[in-house]
């Protein structure tokens, strides 16, 4: 009987080492084990700065965007199945996409709260893509090396803007249809922008070429390009030597390059092989042998605390999808205006500012803004390089004294964009008039 | 504490570590368990989120008014839901189902019962298999009588033959 | 870490709580519990609720209807005395024993719009932001039979509502500036054809009963009757169904179709009770007449008793004062006399119509006694356009283009009363005011006139003159041009009048000279003339020294200020640039 028990566990222990590699158990090997004998893990480094999983460090703004694009990725999906981009006019009278709306909303169970999720993190991702950009200029952490990542970010940024964009149409109501008519009004101005609308809508209008084209960018084209840019972005704050962070040690205690690839500590991660590739990564990370102390293993607290903003997240977009329903207006009509049209709220800015100036407000200040950011760090760059000031304020800092100006200039653009945007969505009104927020009719910005 | 010898100092640093690590398994568990089950069911109300509740085709259940009931005898067929329904008696009705058991041709009523138009299969009036490649009888249908005087015929059903169902 | 795990916690507890709040959200749905309480009315077992959906068969697809998933007894003659929404429908076709509209096959939505997908009951109902179609509650759903059934011609039992509304397009004389394809054609007014397609119900009751608060620069007049309900809601439905896109061609139309054939009344022979069934709008030897002058215009008979509308100008002096040939012309064009008129074309109408029409007006013949007072005249004769405060804005003057002239201003009253005689006995061209000689004598206009004086002038200032201002002759030595370089004053020159005009009146009287400048919206009455006017310039009262004077001066009582800073050779100009506007082509 004993030995029928023996047997049995000895195979169970067969199982389970074949599916995992590891235990649970509380030593060093173990908990480096666990990091990188997971797909999802491995990711992430064995240890980690233990600056890194404090709060201030980051908020978790880059992170909070990654989930929501997870779940954007995931209720995207489940919404497809119910949804055709077509705007062809079925005998009630309702374009086709619209009417698959009215059945989320009725008869397709929870259908209403996954496209609530849908809509809600997608304004919440671009929200926090500009949170996390201001966290990252006011900490400098595009700086040392990584000024390359923070132009790849800012194309995150801008492909977040666009994937908000063309899912905007998709529902095909009247809020959909004219909020995207007047984002592509305003691309006209733009020289080329007649080419770029013409490629985009399929048709010298906003229409069901509009939709379909709309419907392909949303589901499938940007999606993968953002897919292969996070991973890029991820990628590279690894080989940068993870989140940017003062460095604790001179340039000179740390390793000459030569000395890569021969480790001669005798740590525990010896025996591993794969985090002897780790170690061959060029940059200041990992330094066993003089940052020892402030390394910390990622496993459990870097999980948990991850986990943590990943619960923060679904609950928070749970509870507003739970209260707050995804907006939805009569179909579209190409013929009846809403009054006032206004473009999704991270466009207002923009078409405020295009209500001043065509040329000047649509082109020359969004481009300058828009360029300008994404080569900020080089100019900084090119700045220190000519002027032989080189600032030792190594990455991280928050609100580091010597960037005092560059710090209050790019609050102050996010302060400007702002207030164009609150301007634009509570106080304007019928025929973009100036109006009180409690006097606003519904047409659109949201 | 100071004046505590060495040995029952450790004991309650052990204890204490015991204790917090126990109460960290179970504050860990309780939170995974809940996520655990939050995420069954999410899993459950997504399999609800594709079952489809209605249908855009021919209905599987379709009314037919008490009062447009043939006379007793007599049958009548419908079309659209390829359902044969017979009067039986005052009180009686039947219907039966008009897909093909072999491939899911729809029959034809003849004299002699119903016959397949595809391979040949031939049922007998009651749709008994008298023939050809047919491997079952045809499925006798449910009939509810819904409030309103309506009979509800549901084709999604297989009943066996002489399946009579009462009309109030 | 047990900080962390406890956040950990406290979070999966709050996310399985939204989580199950959102199920509780999906689960609990309205029809739910009706349909329980349904059965539980009815004493039955509840067999579990289930979405009632009918996929209604049109001819390209269908339509999706999940209405009784709520409205679930909507064919249970059991539920008769359930409140809504569980109640019995009861049988649309009046008196029939077996209604052939059988809910498990054509849905609600078809007679009821609203939003047939939606469970839920604002969505359902189709009241939120931008639905096009919301309910039509009661027998406003009328409007729809005429997706399916053809019912222009023909009666059709149950449609009540909308036969009325039918009646009333034509009675109310809405014919006669809307067109709706087979029934009229005019192009005064917005085509009505696809109305109940292009609006919701709410929104043809409101442009109705108030027409500029849903088109701000309406011209469609209010009418009286839009007080009435019955009628609103009548010509409401009726509009509504109106639509293009039908559920059914003529040839699939279920019973009851009737084939659509004309019933408007053709007058052949010219009689005074056909002018007079015209006039009211009134079915004339069994058919529906299409007039209904009597919506705008009032008239009065023998006794004196007013009656219609207050829209247009009254009629009973109409054949007198202007004439039969005149009164003709109006009603087939009424522009080619007042070219603001909002009056519609009557083109379609026949010469025994029109002949019917002049015999009917001919027929009023009340006049005051000879020896009435100024008081009694004016309020008989002048009122309805002039006012009772002599303000111009008398109760049919709203519609009127020209306005009527405000008496009430005494620098008008002194400044020209010398041309009131002459404007009443001939009327004024181009206005509204007509020739008043063959109503009243020589004696009771002056009587009227010393009223109007009497009135006006009570508290005018008694020192205040009108200067008097000769036009210059061009040519004339004795005469230069003074304010300008001191020459002889040439002809005037309509090119360089032009440039003029543009230079200085056009913020008023407009680019076109229409009256209707950028200005002209913030005045209020008088407005600036309409100087494109052939029918005012060319009458024989409004001089060349009449129209220097106006623009030296300026019009008293009136906005049009003094231009005394331009020189006369400019005021020539300008003179010359409006005639040859206005000149009576050959």
């Amino acid at each position: 009987m004993n030995e029928l028990i023996e047997m049995a566990k000895a195979f169970g222990t067969k199982i389970y080492d074949s599916i995992f590699r590891h235990r649970f158990d509380n030593t060093g090997l173990t908990k480096s084990k666990i990091m990188f004998s997971n797909v999802m893990l491995h990711i992430q480094p064995v240890k980690i700065h233990k600056r890194s999983v404090k709060f201030k460090t980051t908020m978790g703004m880059g992170l909070i965007t990654f989930y929501l694009f997870l779940i954007l990725a995931v209720t995207g999906i489940m919404l497809m199945f119910h949804y055709v981009p077509s705007t062809a006019i079925g005998p009630d009278g309702l374009p086709d996409a619209y009417s698959r709306m009215l059945n989320l909303r009725s008869n397709v169970f929870w259908g209403g709260f996954l496209r609530n999720m849908h809509r809600w993190a997608a304004h919440g991702m671009v929200a926090f893509v500009a949170l996390h950009m201001l966290r990252v200029y006011l900490a400098g952490a595009h700086r040392g090396g990584r000024e390359f990542n923070w132009v790849i970010g800012c194309i995150l940024g801008l492909l977040t803007v666009f994937l908000s964009y063309t899912g905007y149409l998709l529902p095909w109501d009247q809020l959909a249809f004219w909020g995207v008519k007047v984002g592509t009004e305003i691309a006209k101005i733009a020289p080329g922008g007649a080419l770029i609308r013409g490629i985009l809508l399929g048709d010298t209008d906003v229409g069901g070429e509009a939709l379909i084209r709309f419907y392909v960018l949303h589901v499938a084209v940007l999606p993968a390009i953002m897919g292969f840019l996070i991973a890029v972005h991820f990628f590279r704050i690894r080989k940068d030597g993870g989140l940017a962070r003062p460095a604790d040690t001179s340039k000179e205690k740390q390793i000459p390059d030569e000395e890569f690839g021969s480790v001669k500590n005798a740590s525990v991660f010896k025996a591993a092989r794969s985090y002897k590739l780790v170690e061959i990564v060029k940059g200041n990370e990992p330094k066993v042998n003089e940052e020892v102390d402030q390394m910390m293993f990622a496993w459990p607290k870097l999980i948990i605390r991850e986990l943590i903003v990943l619960l923060g997240v679904v609950a928070v977009l749970s509870a507003i999808s739970v209260m707050f329903d995804a907006p939805l207006e009569g179909p579209a009509d190409p013929n009846h205006p809403t009054n006032p049209s206004k473009a999704p709220w991270y466009f207002l800015g923009l078409q405020e500012l295009v209500s001043y100036h065509g040329f000047i407000g649509g082109i020359v200040i969004p481009g300058i803004l828009a360029g300008g950011v994404m080569v900020l760090p080089y100019i900084e760059m090119f700045i220190e390089s000519f002027n032989k000031t080189y600032r030792k304020d190594i990455p991280g800092v928050w609100f580091a004294r010597e960037r005092n100006l560059e710090n209050a200039l790019f609050i102050g653009m996010y302060l400007f964009m702002l207030a164009l945007i609150i301007i634009g969505v509570y106080f304007r009104g019928e025929n973009w008039a100036i109006v009180y927020p409690w006097e606003h009719v519904s047409g659109g910005g949201h | 504490m100071q004046s505590m010898p060495g040995l029952e100092k450790q004991i309650m640093a052990k204890e204490k570590k015991d204790g917090a690590s126990r109460r960290e398994m179970i504050t860990l568990g309780s939170a995974f368990g809940l996520m655990g089950l939050a995420a069954a069911g999410t899993g459950g109300a997504l399999f609800k989120y594709m079952f489809p509740v209605v249908s855009y085709g021919t209905p599987q259940k379709f009314l037919v008014p008490v009062n447009d009931l043939p006379d007793v005898g007599d049958e009548l067929i419908f079309e659209d839901q390829k359902v044969v329904l017979r009067r039986q008696t005052e009180k009686e009705v039947a219907a039966i189902s008009l897909v093909c058991t072999h491939l899911g041709c729809t029959v034809n009523r003849v004299e002699t019962g119903f016959l397949c138009p595809c391979h040949g299969s031939q049922y007998d009036a009651d749709g008994i298999v008298v023939g050809g490649p047919a491997p079952k009888t045809l499925p006798w249908l449910e009939i509810k009588v819904v409030p309103g005087g309506q009979l509800e015929i549901d084709t999604g059903t297989s009943l066996p033959e002489n399946s009579f169902f009462a009309v109030v | 870490m047990i900080k962390d795990y406890r956040i950990l916690l406290a979070l999966a507890f709050a996310g399985f709580v939204f989580f199950a709040m959102s199920m509780h959200k999906a689960l609990d749905q309205d029809f739910v519990d009706y349909q329980k309480d349904y059965y539980e009315q009815l004493g039955e077992e509840f067999p579990g609720a289930e979405i009632k959906q009918v996929n209604v068969k049109t001819p390209g697809s269908m339509m999706i209807d999940r209405c009784q998933s709520c409205h679930i007894g909507a064919s249970n003659p059991q539920a008769a005395g359930f409140e809504e929404p569980l109640a019995f429908h009861p049988p649309i076709v009046p008196g029939a024993e077996k209604d052939p509209h059988d809910f498990a096959k054509i849905g609600c939505a078809v007679c009821h719009d609203g939003n047939g997908r939606a469970l839920e009951i604002h969505d359902a109902h189709g009241e939120y932001h931008g639905w096009p179609a919301p309910l039509l509650a009661g027998p406003t759903a009328q409007a729809n039979c005429n997706r399916c059934h053809a019912m222009e011609g023909g009666s059709l039992a149950g449609a009540e509502l909308y036969e009325q509304g039918r009646s009333l397009f034509l009675e109310k004389a809405c014919w006669g500036c809307h067109t709706i394809a087979g029934i009229s054609t005019s192009s005064q007014a917005p085509e009505l054809t696809d109305a109940g397609g292009k609006f919701t119900y709410e929104y043809l009751v409101e442009s109705m009963v108030e027409p500029s608060a849903n088109v701000k620069n309406s011209k469609m007049p209010k009418f009286d009757w839009v007080h009435e309900e019955e009628t609103v809601a009548a010509i409401a439905t009726y509009l509504k169904g109106q639509q293009k896109e039908r559920l059914r061609s003529a040839e699939s139309a279920p019973i009851g179709y009737i084939k659509p054939e004309a019933r408007l009344a053709r007058i052949t022979e010219p009689s005074v009770e056909a002018g007079r069934s015209l006039f009211a709008g009134v079915p004339y030897e069994g058919s529906v007449a299409k007039g209904g002058c009597i919506n705008c215009h009032a008239f009065r008979n023998s006794d004196g008793d007013l009656a219609g509308g207050n829209i247009g100008p009254e009629l009973t002096w109409s054949i007198r004062n202007r004439g039969e040939e005149y009164v003709k012309q109006h009603i087939v064009n009424s522009r080619s006399h007042a070219p603001d008129s909002i009056m519609p074309t009557f083109k379609d109408y026949n010469e025994a119509e029109l002949e019917s029409l002049i015999k009917y007006l001919s027929t009023f013949d009340y006049k005051l006694n000879a020896k009435s007072e100024g008081e009694k005249l004016y309020e008989t004769y002048c009122v309805a356009c002039h006012g009772e405060e002599l303000n111009g804005k008398g109760s049919v003057s709203a519609m009127l283009d020209p306005y009527p002239r405000n008496l009430s201003k005494y620098q008008f009253v002194v400044a020209y009363e010398d041309r009131f005689k002459n404007s009443i006995l001939h009327g004024v061209d181009g206005t509204a005011m007509p020739a008043w000689k063959n109503v009243l004598s020589d004696k009771e206009i002056d009587t009227l006139i010393e009223f109007i004086k009497e009135k006006s002038l009570a508290n005018a200032p008694r020192n205040f003159k009108r200067i008097d201002a000769r036009l210059p002759k061009p040519g004339d030595p004795e005469r230069l041009d003074y304010k300008g370089k001191g020459e002889l004053l040439m002809a005037g020159d309509p090119a360089e009048g032009y440039e003029a005009f543009q230079k200085h009146c056009t913020s008023c009287h407009g680019k076109l000279a229409n009256g209707k400048g950028p200005n002209a919206y913030l005045l209020e009455h008088p407005l600036p003339r309409n100087l494109i006017s052939k029918e005012f310039l060319n009458q024989a009262s409004v001089t060349d020294e009449r129209l220097y004077q106006s623009i030296l001066l300026g019009v008293a009582g009136a906005p049009m200020p003094a231009f005394d800073h331009l020189s006369d050779q400019t005021i020539l100009d300008i003179i010359a640039f409006i005639r040859s506007n206005t000149e009576e082509s050959e």
